[in-house]
C-alpha cells in the first residue's frame, strides 16, 4: 500500500501529468500500478481522466514570454519587476498561492528561479525578489524573459485559507516573504474577511505592501515578529480579535514560531503557511522539493496538498 | 463517553446504528452521499424464500423496526416469481426518508455528506476517524460498514467502466476501507471463473418509459416476465453477477421485471438497443444506474477478515457488517450482520462477553458459515444470500428453513435470545 495524497494539480487541464505516465502519480493507486483503486480524492477520478486521454498525459505547461516594461529597485538588492506577459497565463495565475518560473528567455532552464506571483493586473504579472545568488543576480538585466507556468502549490494549507470567508484573519509576514502576500490578500478581502497584518521588515528592512494596487485600508501593525514581545503581541492578538486563520509569509523559522503560538491557544485556528521548499521542476520529477513530515513520510511538496501542521 | 462510531450508511450501518443505540451507546452515523441506505434505494427484495426465515429470527431477537418499515411500505407482498417463494417488495422511492426519521427519532447522530478517508490507530486500537475535510470524530468502538462497491477504478478494471450508480462516487467521492486503512489486509472475492469481483445484479427502469400495458401488470401483480428474443440469448453472463440465488437459467432467458417502484430488472446490466426491442419497451430508459445499458457496479473487492462476532480481525475496537464483514448479498443479511455488529459494539464498551449468534438460527449459521467457506478458493467464488444459491440449499437440508412462525419463535427461545437486541447493556 502506498501513500496517497491530494494533489494540486489534480483534475486541472494539466492532470494527468507526467508522473501518471510513468507510474507515479501521487493521487492514485492504479496510476502506481497497483491492482486496485485507491486515492486521496481531490474531486476527480484521475485514472478516468487519464483512460479518456487515451492513456496519455495531457498537455502539459509551457514557456511564455515576458516582457519587463517596468523595474524598480525597493533597495540594493531588492527588485520589483512589471512583466507584460499573455492573458491566458494570467488568468490562470489569479489564484491563492501562485508562481512561475522565470529565467531569461536565452538562458538554458537551469537559471529557472520560482517566483510568487506579487501582484496582476489585465496584461502584466509583478514580482518582488532579492538578489542572492546565480539565478537572481542578473535577472534585473534581462529584458526578456521565459516564464514557465502557472503553478499553484506555493501555500501549504491551500484548503484552510481558499474558501475563508466572512472571517477574521491575521496575516504574519517578515522581509521578503511579503512577496507572496498580495494576492492571498486580495482574495481574502474579497469575501468579506477582516484582515491585520503583523509586518516585520526583516533583513532587507523593507516594508513594501503598498506597492499592492486595489487594497485600501490595510491594518499593519510594524514589529520584530521572532522577538518574545512580538510574538505575545501576535498571541494577543488572536485571542482577542477571534482570528480563525493565521497565514505565515517568511522563512521556516517564522512558520515554525507561528504555529507553536497557535498551539498554545487553540487548535481551533487555521494555519497556512508559504512554501519554502527547493523548487526546481514543479512537476513532482525532479525531488528537490521533497520534504520529510513529523511522521516520518516524504512528501514532494510542489505536488501534494498538506495539512501545514505535519511540517511545523 | 461511550461512542459508536459507524462508517456507511447502508442498511447494515443502519440496523448496527439502532442496536447500538439501543444497547445503551452513543451513536455516530457516517455516510459519504447525501441519501441513508445506499444500494437500499435500489434494491427492494424481502422475505423471499429463507430470508422469510431469517427475518422473524431477526424480529424475536428484537431488531426488528427496520422490518417493520420495510413491511409497511411494501408494494407487493407474498408474491412469487422465478426460483422465489412469499417475496415483499418494498417501495424504493419512499422508503429512504421514512428510514430516516425513524433513525433521527431514535437520536442516533447522523453525518451525511460527510466522507471519511483515513483513520488514527494507537497499539492495535482505533482512536478516530479522519474525514476528507481534515475533521477528526473521536470514538471508543467502530463499525466499519462501507460496503465493497467500487470505487471507479475497480468498476473500470473488473466490469464495464462506471455505470453512475446510486454510489455516485464521481459527485461524492469514492468509498473507503476503513478496515484497510487500519492496516488489515482485506480479502477479495472471485467470479466463478477466478476474476475479481462481481457486478451488482439488477438494474432499474422507468417505468414511465415502458408501456402502460407493462405498468400496469406490475403495478397489479408485482412481477412480468418477457422472453428474450432469441438471439439475445446469454447464459455465461449469469456467472458475472453478485446474485448467485437470481442466476437460474430463466433469468438468461427471459426478462424478469419486478415492481419496487421502479421496474427492477433482474440482470446486471442490458444494452438499451437490445432491450428496446422488446414489445412495450421501445421507449425504455433507465432509472439505475443511469448507464445501466453498459454495466453495473463492480462489489466484494474489499472484505474484512472477521469472527463470527462481527470483530474485524487484527484490531481491539473495529467491528463490521454488510458486504464489508463478507460475501453476503442482500438487505436482510446486512439487516442480520449489521445488528450483531451494534450490539457487540455496545457489549465491547460494557466488557462483556459478546455474542456469537447460534447455528441452529439461520442468522448465526449463515454468518460462520460464509467465514469458513471464504477460507477456500471454491467458497470465495460463490455467495451467501438466504434468498437461494449455496446458503439457501444449506437452510433447506439442515431444516433451517421455515415460515412457521411458531417454530421459529420456539427456536429462537431455546437458544435465550428473545429480544437480546433490546436489551439496555450501558
Amino acid at each position: 500500500m502506498v501513500d496517497l495524497y491530494k494533489c494540486i494539480d489534480g483534475g486541472s487541464k494539466y492532470c494527468p501529468c507526467h508522473l501518471a505516465d510513468n507510474d507515479s502519480c501521487i493521487s492514485c493507486s492504479i496510476l502506481r500500478g497497483e491492482k486496485f483503486c485507491d486515492c486521496n480524492w481531490n474531486g476527480v477520478c484521475i485514472f478516468y481522466e487519464y483512460r479518456m486521454n487515451n492513456y496519455k498525459s495531457k498537455e502539459q505547461r509551457k514557456i511564455f514570454e515576458g516582457y519587463v516594461e517596468k523595474k524598480m529597485n525597493l533597495s540594493e538588492r531588492v527588485i520589483l519587476l512589471k512583466i507584460k506577459v499573455e492573458k491566458e497565463l494570467i488568468d490562470q495565475l489569479n489564484r491563492f498561492g501562485s508562481y512561475v518560473f522565470i529565467k531569461g528567455n536565452s538562458d538554458i532552464h537551469y537559471f529557472e528561479a520560482p517566483m510568487s506571483i506579487f501582484d496582476l493586473d489585465e496584461n502584466h504579472i509583478y514580482i518582488v525578489y532579492q538578489e542572492i545568488g546565480v539565478k537572481t543576480k542578473k535577472l534585473n538585466e534581462k529584458l526578456n524573459l521565459g516564464i514557465r507556468g502557472p503553478y499553484w502549490n506555493g501555500i501549504i494549507g491551500i484548503n484552510n485559507i481558499d474558501s475563508l470567508a466572512n472571517s477574521n484573519c491575521a496575516i504574519i509576514t517578515r522581509g521578503i516573504g511579503q512577496s507572496s502576500i498580495g494576492i492571498p490578500l486580495k482574495k481574502l478581502a474579497e469575501k468579506n474577511n477582516e484582515i491585520v497584518i503583523f509586518l516585520d521588515k526583516g533583513k532587507i528592512n523593507l516594508n513594501y505592501i503598498d506597492l499592492i494596487t486595489d487594497v485600501s485600508n490595510l491594518k499593519i501593525i510594524e514589529l520584530d515578529v521572532l522577538s518574545e514581545e512580538g510574538q505575545k503581541q501576535i498571541e494577543d492578538c488572536l485571542i482577542n480579535n477571534q482570528i480563525n486563520l493565521v497565514f505565515s509569509a517568511g522563512a521556516d523559522v517564522l512558520h515554525r514560531k507561528i504555529s507553536n503560538i497557535i498551539k498554545n491557544i487553540n487548535k481551533e485556528i487555521k494555519f497556512a503557511a508559504t512554501n519554502n521548499n527547493l523548487i526546481c521542476c514543479g512537476e513532482g520529477i525532479c525531488g528537490s522539493c521533497t520534504r520529510k513530515m513529523k511522521n516520518g513520510k516524504r512528501i514532494k511538496s510542489c505536488k501534494a496538498i498538506i495539512n501545514p501542521n505535519l511540517i511545523y | 463517553m461511550n461512542r459508536v462510531v459507524i462508517i456507511g450508511g447502508g442498511w447494515a450501518g443502519i440496523a448496527a446504528s439502532i442496536s447500538a443505540k439501543k444497547a445503551g451507546a452513543e451513536v455516530t452515523l457516517i455516510e459519504k452521499t447525501d441519501l441513508l441506505l445506499g444500494l437500499g434505494n435500489v434494491g427492494g427484495i424481502m422475505r423471499n424464500n429463507g430470508r422469510f426465515t431469517a427475518t422473524e429470527e431477526n424480529i424475536l431477537m428484537g431488531a426488528k423496526e427496520l422490518f417493520k418499515i420495510t413491511d409497511d411500505l411494501s408494494r407487493h407482498k407474498n408474491i412469487t416469481f422465478p426460483g422465489h417463494n412469499h417475496a415483499s417488495l418494498y417501495d424504493v422511492t419512499k422508503i429512504e426518508p421514512e428510514i430516516k426519521r425513524f433513525l433521527v427519532s431514535m437520536g442516533i447522530e447522523i453525518l451525511l455528506e460527510t466522507r471519511a478517508t483515513d483513520v488514527v490507530v494507537e497499539n492495535g486500537q482505533l482512536k478516530a476517524i479522519i474525514l476528507n475535510n481534515d475533521d477528526v470524530i473521536y470514538g471508543e468502538v467502530f463499525i466499519d460498514t462501507t460496503g465493497s462497491t467500487g470505487p471507479m477504478g475497480n468498476c473500470y478494471n473488473y466490469g464495464n467502466g462506471c455505470a453512475m450508480c446510486i454510489l455516485r462516487c464521481p459527485s461524492y467521492g469514492p468509498r473507503v476501507s476503513i478496515s484497510e486503512k487500519a492496516g488489515v489486509k482485506d480479502l477479495v472475492g472471485k467470479k466463478k471463473d477466478g476474476s475479481y469481483g462481481a457486478m451488482s445484479g439488477s438494474c432499474k427502469l422507468n417505468k414511465d418509459s415502458l408501456s402502460q400495458e407493462i405498468r400496469e401488470i406490475l403495478d397489479k401483480e408485482g412481477v412480468l416476465v418477457i422472453p428474450i428474443p432469441k438471439e439475445d440469448i446469454q447464459l455465461d453472463k449469469l456467472n458475472k453477477k453478485v446474485c448467485q440465488q437470481y442466476a437460474l437459467v430463466e433469468y438468461a432467458e427471459n426478462i424478469i421485471l419486478l415492481d419496487t417502484g421502479h421496474c427492477k430488472l433482474m440482470t446486471s446490466f442490458y444494452p438499451l438497443e437490445k432491450l428496446r426491442k422488446i414489445k412495450g419497451m421501445e421507449n425504455a430508459k433507465y432509472e439505475d444506474p443511469y448507464s445501466g445499458g453498459k454495466g453495473n457496479s463492480v462489489r466484494y473487492l474489499s472484505l474484512a477478515p472477521r469472527d463470527n462476532f462481527m470483530k474485524v480481525r487484527g484490531l481491539n475496537n473495529l467491528f463490521c457488517g454488510g458486504e464489508k464483514a463478507g460475501l453476503f448479498v442482500g438487505h436482510t443479511e446486512a439487516i442480520t450482520t449489521g445488528s450483531l455488529a451494534g450490539h457487540n459494539s455496545v457489549r465491547y464498551l460494557a466488557d462483556m462477553e459478546l455474542l456469537e449468534l447460534p447455528n441452529t438460527l439461520a442468522v448465526g449459521d449463515i454468518i460462520s458459515f460464509e467465514n469458513e467457506m471464504k477460507e477456500t478458493e471454491e467458497g470465495i467464488r460463490d455467495r451467501y444470500t438466504f434468498a437461494g444459491s449455496t446458503y439457501f440449499t444449506r437452510m433447506k437440508e439442515k431444516n433451517l428453513y421455515t415460515t412457521d412462525l411458531s417454530v421459529i419463535e420456539e427456536k429462537v427461545k431455546s437458544e435465550n435470545l428473545i429480544g437480546v437486541y433490546e436489551k439496555q447493556l450501558i
